[in-house]
């Protein structure tokens, strides 16, 4: 897919770990891992401001497009 | 507590299961009252529940033979599919409703139906140059199911987007 999802090196910018994020956006942790593995098919506007919110960024920090 | 489609559908289960096994029963009747007729005439006056075949049996043997095959292919067949609706609706879950299995299933049963038609269209043809042949009165078999086929079929392909659907749903973070 064309669209990365760099929610890892994000969180390894803000230093937060997988467990610290699931509890700040109250999502599962296998919901996150589906995102961060990139095996995600839609991501939830609600879901991206939670994310975006916890780890200070913008929605561009998270996802990227490659051709 | 079970829902009212979940109710229905385990009474469809119990019922699949008792329609496959009393049609593979007639087979197996039609089957054993064959061997008997083979010495003895009389039996094909009364195969299963008043089939009378004895005027195919008194003109041609082979004939008769062919007849009676086409009944048991049928009833097998026809068997065959209720145990493939058995095992669709063992593999059948309300709250995840489509998975792979059940669309191979479909496509199975529409693919079952099509050979029965098929068998059916063979038996009429069959059945109707007989009576050219020797004015045995045909009693034929409606072979308009064929749009049952068709239709399972459909449903088959749409269960496969529910699929995709359902993938995406819960891929969805």
């Amino acid at each position: 897919m064309p669209i990365i999802v760099n929610l890892d090196v994000m969180m390894a910018k803000r230093k937060m770990s997988l467990n610290e994020l699931s509890e700040k956006v109250d999502l599962t942790l296998a919901n996150l891992s589906i995102l961060k593995t990139g095996k995600a098919k839609a991501v939830r506007f609600s879901t991206l401001e939670a994310i975006c919110k916890a780890l200070n960024c913008q929605p561009g920090d998270i996802l990227e497009f490659v051709e | 507590m079970k829902s009212k489609a979940e109710n229905l559908l385990t009474v469809m289960h119990t019922l699949a299961w008792i329609v496959c096994i009393g049609l593979l029963a007639i087979a197996g009747a039609i089957t054993i009252s064959y061997i008997v007729s083979i010495g003895n005439a009389q039996a094909a006056k009364d195969l299963y529940k008043g089939m009378d075949l004895s005027a195919y049996r008194q003109q041609s043997f082979v004939n008769y033979t062919f007849i009676v095959v086409y009944k048991i292919i049928l009833n097998i067949a026809q068997a065959y599919i209720a145990f493939l609706m058995t095992r669709l609706l063992s593999k059948l879950n309300i709250s995840r409703p489509f998975n792979v299995d059940v669309v191979k299933l479909m496509q199975k049963i529409s693919y079952a139906i099509l050979c029965v038609w098929l068998i059916t269209m063979l038996y009429d043809s069959h059945v109707a140059i007989l009576e050219k042949m020797y004015g045995i009165a045909a009693t034929y078999i409606s072979g308009d199911f064929i749009f049952l086929a068709g239709i399972v079929y459909v449903l088959a392909q749409m269960f496969k987007r529910g699929i995709e659907i359902q993938s995406e749903n819960e891929l969805t973070v």
